[in-house]
């Protein structure tokens, strides 16, 4: 990639807006995300955190606005450039929703050695690379398995392995605990851990709110208008309970107290007191 | 139609049972298992070929016994090879061959006349020839699938995909096959799941109309969901750097085994055209 600024924000995204087939899915996003930062991108389902991602991985181009990556304004004539797909590639990871989605090779050996080989690196650097990232995972018994005999947890970390086997500066995560069981949701958030330690940018999209305290250093909350309505600190977000309930992240809930039933808004993340 | 629900996930379940049966066999420790997947198929071909240019049983029945001897020493479960082949092919070959046995299609010594009318020069009989002939095709046909259902027992699916590159089929076609073959499962554990969810909310009878709707819905969303993943699928692979060119990692490797196993092959197929014919 040319003209890099090691000092540029990771991303730099102006007042970008992105459309469906005329169906509105982002409105005027302005934000940087700065080297080694853990950004959490919350919001109701729809509000268009996908979408968010995506565009951040350049897979989907703003249809207004711009952004950059790394100091360069990434846009479809961007990744026509050979050199410049590969080196982007190399520094962005994504880890989709639905695992079924990244996991379209015959084993969890062809999946993990699929991004270092299309990548571009030698073939022993790539069996290493693949080697070291099932290891990480605990994953090496996996190894000739297809993905129709994994079980769920199983299949979100040969997900984590197929982008850990490049070894990607920046990793976007989309909706990571969805329907993790709690075991495997606190081995996810110690990866998480590691990638931090290690200076990696990760930017999550999530309406999980507790992993936002642990996780974030900042949170972009966005609104089911599609536009960014907070950035700010988790904790001067999450105590903000009337903001959350508008905007779809906390709900009603009703329940007991030895014999007194009582109802508030439901956030597992922030105190609140019961009367005796 | 209530039946029609039953059938449909119960033979989604036993198909999923089968697959990782076969899958398990597969990576069994056994002598077939461990072969280059290439070497296997093309010995296998020309196995396949020897069956269908001999002419005598007893060339058939040698290559039988090699390949019931192969299937013993790659711990295949013999009772699932064996049904796997005789069950039910006999009756479909049979049902080909069956116009044989008659006089009327290979004349010869009778072995039982069925209608004589020599007043109307009929005569219809069952031949000692057209009966031997009916046999060694359903023979033969019975070999040549034990040779398929061995390598298909003994080689992971993406493996014997792979190695059909070695017979010249084209990259992007196993590419595409393994993918297919790959999504075939998420796609039956939708279709599983709306057939559960829509009989756990079915109660008394429903109309024909209803249910005749009811599938062609099914078929639509899934149609649709298909496509949808597709997309998203096209993404994740661009996403790990794939630019329209697969690249693969040649992992199979040929050893003094595989070579053995070759020539043998080679051997014992050109001794029986040569000598037992």
């Amino acid at each position: 990639m040319k003209k890099q600024n090691s000092d540029s924000p990771v991303f730099e995204l102006e007042k970008v807006s992105y459309y469906y087939r005329n169906q509105q899915a982002l409105e005027d996003i302005s934000l940087k995300i700065s080297k080694g930062e853990r950004l959490i991108i919350l919001g109701a389902n729809g509000s268009g955190k996908s979408t968010l991602l995506k565009m951040l991985d350049g897979l989907y181009f703003p249809s207004k606005g711009s952004i950059k990556a790394f100091g360069v304004k990434i846009d479809a004539d961007f990744f026509q450039n050979e050199e410049n797909f590969y080196d982007f590639r190399k520094k962005v990871g994504f880890v989709f929703q639905d695992p079924d989605v990244q996991l379209f090779s015959p084993t969890v050996w062809d999946e993990v050695i699929f991004a270092p080989l299309h990548l571009g690196f030698s073939n022993s650097e790539v069996l290493r690379r693949a080697k070291t990232a099932l290891k990480l995972l605990d994953i090496e018994h996996l190894k000739n398995r297809p993905p129709y005999l994994l079980s769920g947890g199983e299949k979100k970390r040969v997900a984590l392995a197929t982008v850990l086997a490049f070894n990607p500066e920046v990793w976007l995560f989309d909706e990571p605990t969805a329907s993790l069981d709690p075991r495997s949701q606190s081995r996810f958030l110690d990866f998480l851990d590691t990638l931090s330690d290690r200076g990696n940018t990760v930017v999550i999209a999530t309406h999980d709110l507790s992993i936002v305290e642990d996780m974030a250093d900042r949170v972009l909350v966005l609104s089911e208008e599609h536009k960014m309505v907070r950035l700010g600190k988790p904790m001067n977000i999450l105590e903000d309970i009337p903001f959350l309930s508008k905007h779809n992240l906390v709900h009603d809930h009703r329940h007991k107290h030895k014999k007194e039933t009582h109802k508030h808004l439901h956030i597992h993340v922030t105190d609140h007191e019961h009367k005796d | 139609m209530g039946k029609f629900f039953e059938k449909t996930v119960a033979g989604i379940g036993s198909l999923l049972l089968q697959v990782i049966f076969t899958q398990e066999v597969s990576q069994k420790k056994g002598y077939l298992q461990s072969l280059d997947p290439r070497v296997k198929v093309i010995s296998l071909i020309i196995l396949l070929l020897t069956v269908n240019l001999v002419h005598k049983f007893l060339s058939l029945v040698l290559i039988y016994v090699f390949i019931l001897f192969l299937a013993i020493v790659s711990s295949i479960p013999m009772k699932f090879f064996l049904k796997r082949v005789w069950l039910f092919l006999p009756f479909f070959t049979g049902i080909i061959v069956f116009p044989l046995i008659f006089n009327i299609v290979t004349p010869g010594t009778t072995l039982l006349e069925l209608v004589n009318l020599p007043a109307l020069h009929i005569n219809l009989s069952i031949t000692v020839p057209g009966l031997l002939t009916a046999f060694n095709i359903i023979f033969r046909v019975a070999v040549s699938v034990s040779l398929v259902v061995l390598a298909v027992l003994s080689t992971p699916w993406y493996d014997l995909l792979k190695s059909l590159q070695v017979l010249f089929v084209p990259q992007v076609f196993v590419v595409i096959l393994g993918m297919t073959y790959r999504y075939i499962f998420v796609l039956l554990q939708t279709v599983n799941n709306m057939f559960l969810s829509r009989k756990s909310r079915l109660a008394g009878r429903v109309s024909g109309r209803e249910n005749r709707k009811w599938l062609a819905s099914l078929i639509g969303t899934l149609f649709a969901r298909s496509f949808v993943q597709s997309e998203e699928i096209y993404l994740s692979m661009q996403s790990r750097g794939y630019r329209n060119k697969i690249v693969t990692l040649d992992s199979f490797k040929l050893d003094s085994h595989d070579l053995l196993f070759f020539s043998g092959c080679l051997i014992l197929c050109v001794n029986i055209i040569l000598f037992v014919k």
